[in-house]
């Protein structure tokens, strides 16, 4: 799954642990999820967008939608 | 002027739980050891902290966010499923270099210089439950040094 955690996070001028304290998790947690090394929860997926008050989609994307879409 | 502290106090309050889990389980294995000497009064304080080690182990994961637990469930499922595969590969090397004769009494006995049934037991739990562990911290390092 490809999202735009990073983008987003830097256009509001926020480092990874100004997120991770946002969202009540760690660091590495924030980290884990920007390089893709891991999918978070529904949960904490819904979280992530109330922080950015975005849709869900518009931050997490499936890529392997977006290559048969190509 | 205040200085903030690099760590939050949520994960603060899971070190706390994970300490006192972690002193009360020595706490537990020190008591249990002890039975031979002490009787029932190492049962008396071995019970308490062994159901003081739970809890507080169980609180703590509990407070973990949800990479810190997923670090768990994969360094159980993978480390410690690894490590336990290695027994019988540890079994094949042990028995031919002599460091199994006498079996487990003789290994009680090369370990705490007396083969009794305590020591036997604790023997027991050491042979069975070292590799997966090993492989279970193993992991969980692995895990977090590509996480950090």
């Amino acid at each position: 799954m490809k999202n735009r955690l990073k983008v987003l996070r830097a256009e509001r001028n926020w480092s990874q642990a100004d997120l991770a304290d946002k969202l009540d998790v760690s660091r590495q947690s924030v980290n884990a999820i920007e390089t893709g090394k891991y999918d978070p929860s529904l949960p904490l997926a819904f979280k992530i967008a109330k922080v950015f008050a975005l849709p869900i989609e518009q931050i997490f994307s499936d890529d392997q939608a977006a290559q048969a879409a190509e | 002027m205040s200085i903030s502290n690099p760590v939050a106090p949520s994960v603060r309050k899971t070190w706390r739980r994970y300490l006192i889990g972690g002193a009360s389980m020595v706490l537990f294995v020190i008591a249990a050891m002890m039975v031979h000497v002490i009787g029932e009064i190492a049962a008396l304080i071995a019970l308490p902290a062994a159901l003081l080690a739970m809890w507080f182990c169980v609180a703590a994961f509990i407070g973990l966010d949800e990479l810190a637990q997923r670090a768990h469930y994969v360094a159980w499922f993978w480390g410690g499923s690894l490590g336990l595969y290695t027994l019988p590969i540890l079994g094949l090397i042990a028995v031919p270099f002599g460091f199994w004769d006498g079996g487990l009494a003789g290994l009680s006995e090369r370990l705490w210089g007396e083969a009794t049934i305590e020591t036997g037991f604790f023997t027991g739990i050491l042979v069975a439950l070292a590799p997966p562990l090993i492989g279970y911290v193993v992991w969980w390092s692995v895990f977090w040094l590509r996480n950090r």
